[in-house]
């Protein structure tokens, strides 16, 4: 990671992107800083006022408390899109989006545009390109969290009183080192869905749809999970934190074989390679596991919309993509 | 210095693109690379330049092989039209990029060649004319100072003056002996005048390669009509026909010697003339199918 010609290259590349990020990380802190006000603050510290306990100190009732209110973190109800963003400090979920749809956008940018390809071409190995370009958004995205929760950590220390902030420094750490690790294994995720699509204007479209789809489908499923928590930072914390870990390695892993073995170039005939099938038959199971539960809440008929757009997606992915691409290509 | 490819083979998709390609390139020449439409030149072009990774071959440049040394790959540059990721930005941002990626850039000589073309800096790539981004490109290739330069079709759709402007460059770049020129066009005059050697690209392989002036020392193009429609058998056994019109043959004997000038004259054509022997005529006596149905290969 010392080859200073290859950042200055990324930099003059993505410098404007970078800025934009900045831009749009500030914003969500504007956001969630902005509606973290009165009656939405919701604290461990806050509970503890409430109920006029100790300050600083954890109580397991306070699990109930955040089920009944709203989040501080994202502003979210609990049930809504976002139902682990329950709880005092936990992932910035707007940032992890974000750090996804940019992991694709980048990713199949530069393939559309070959910047890549230009890396190569002066004497880079793809995989030193990965690895630069995943470890420079990596940085981006570090430093918008950990800005991010420094806002966050100070504004609602003056919002309920630093009396009552109930986070050790040490907690702190935890939580700054499970967002950063989080959203650099989100833009490796987004990377990989941008890699193995096609490069053609189809294939982006369709990634944005996956993931919007993926992630209203997901949700949908974690409603069925029970007992999850991120609120205890004894236990949850680090538990994301080793998941975050897990998930950060494999798409490292996964980047480096991308570059090595999935031939890109091939990407301009058909977006439905290898690795999109994968992807979509995954998809087609999430869809069948979401229909089955329907019927699950009288006349809820979510899961059932949900799984088949899921299955519209997958079936325009593994079925339609070649022959609609071939089909645009032949009528130029 | 020389590149010297070796087995190349090239799938993409299902289609075979390139197999088994074989060249040496040396510096200091200019080579022509002729084919008919999805021959494989482009495709030549970026699997030398690593925007594809060959199924199988190599790329040797003085016996380093690229694919394990990619570090001597700045030897080499192509500009590929399909790869533009600078296309919004400015000319003077474009050179930024080449400077940092190519350290051998001379930005002066950019800016210079720029100013003469009175192309403004500050414009964005995409805002220049088709001809005047031709330009551009061809100009960022020649100041990477990179020894060996892959051209894909560099006169196509240009107007005669910026064409020019392009010849010059190469021609004087050319001139100095330490810069090497691929040439891939479908301008079989501009490359007539201009390539040192041409190499045909036909069913994704080099079938030949010619040095022009070595051709031209034993190869003559005839234009001859014969009395009968019946060919004579000098024709038949050491004439390659290019072109029939009526009695009109346009006849390429290969290794035209004394004793084929004289067999001819024994026959009494209507008419023989000998015509200047063009790129052109190689490349139909490559490609086309003559009248009596033979594949024209060489």
């Amino acid at each position: 990671m010392r080859d200073r010609r290859l950042w200055r290259l990324l930099w003059l590349r993505y410098r404007a992107i970078i800025g934009v990020l900045a831009v749009a990380g500030a914003l969500i802190t504007a956001f969630l800083l902005r509606n973290s006000h009165g009656d939405y603050v919701l604290s461990h510290a806050q509970y503890l006022r409430a109920y006029h306990k100790d300050p600083g100190a954890f109580s397991p009732n306070y699990h109930e408390y955040v089920l009944a209110n709203k989040s501080f973190y994202a502003f979210l109800h609990k049930g809504d899109l976002f139902p682990m963003a329950n709880g005092g400090v936990v992932l910035s979920l707007l940032l992890l989006l974000l750090s996804l749809v940019a992991g694709i956008m980048i990713a199949n940018s530069d393939l559309r545009g070959g910047f890549m390809t230009f890396c190569e071409r002066a004497g880079w190995r793809r995989t030193t390109f990965y690895y630069y370009r995943t470890a420079l958004f990596a940085g981006v995205f570090s430093a918008i969290a950990i800005v991010q929760l420094l806002v966050l950590f100070t504004g609602y220390g003056v919002i309920v009183g630093s009396e009552y902030v109930g986070l050790n420094w040490r907690v702190a750490i935890l939580i700054i080192l499970y967002n950063v690790v989080w959203l650099n294994a989100t833009f490796g995720l987004g990377q990989l869905i941008g890699s193995v699509f096609g490069r053609t204007f189809m294939a982006s479209v369709m990634q944005i749809v996956l993931v919007i789809v993926g992630a209203a489908a997901l949700d949908r499923l974690y409603l069925s999970f029970s007992g999850f928590r991120i609120d205890s930072p004894a236990t949850d914390y680090w538990r994301w934190l080793v998941l975050g870990v897990v998930v950060l390695a494999f798409t490292w892993a996964l980047q480096g074989y991308v570059a090595n073995h999935v031939r890109l170039e091939d990407m301009d005939c058909a977006f439905t390679v290898a690795g999109a099938k994968v992807i979509t038959l995954g998809i087609l199971l999430v869809a069948i596991w979401v229909m089955l539960g329907v019927g699950n809440d009288r006349g809820d008929i979510t899961g059932l919309i949900i799984g088949l757009v899921l299955m519209v997606v997958a079936a325009l992915l593994w079925l339609g993509g070649d022959g609609l691409l071939r089909r645009i290509q032949g009528a130029k | 210095m020389e590149i010297k490819i070796d087995g190349l083979t090239e799938k993409i998709g299902h289609k075979q693109v390139l197999q088994n390609v074989n060249l040496t390139w040396h510096t200091g020449e200019i080579l022509g690379l002729v084919g008919r439409n999805g021959a494989g030149k482009t495709t030549l072009m970026r699997t030398l330049t690593a925007a594809y990774q060959p199924d199988a071959g190599t790329v040797l440049l003085d016996g380093h092989n690229l694919a394990k040394e990619p570090k001597l790959r700045p030897h080499m540059v192509f500009l590929d039209d399909g790869n533009l990721f600078f296309g919004a930005s400015r000319l003077s941002k474009v050179a930024d990029f080449y400077a940092t990626a190519y350290p051998q850039f001379a930005r002066e000589r950019f800016e210079q060649l720029i100013n003469k073309n009175k192309l403004d800096l500050n414009a964005t790539f995409n805002s220049l004319s088709k001809g005047n981004r031709a330009y551009v490109l061809v100009v960022l290739a020649l100041a990477t100072n990179a020894e060996f330069i892959l051209l894909d079709e560099p006169f196509d759709g240009l107007d005669v003056i910026v064409r020019e402007q392009i010849l010059d460059l190469v021609i004087d770049t050319a001139s100095r002996g330490d810069r090497t020129f691929m040439i891939a066009s479908h301008n079989l005059a501009e490359l007539d005048g201009l390539a040192d050697r041409v190499a045909f690209l036909k069913h994704g392989t080099i079938s030949q390669v010619y040095t022009l002036e070595d051709v031209r020392s034993t190869a003559v193009k005839m234009q001859l009509v014969f009395k009968h429609n019946e060919l004579p058998d000098v024709v038949k056994q050491h004439g390659r026909i290019i072109s029939r019109r009526g009695r009109v043959l346009e006849v390429i004997f290969p290794e035209y010697t004394a004793e084929i000038s004289a067999a001819l004259a024994a026959t009494k054509p209507v008419m023989a003339e000998e015509l200047p022997l063009q790129l052109t005529d190689l490349f139909k006596l490559e490609y086309r199918k003559t009248r009596e149905g033979e594949i024209a290969d060489a």
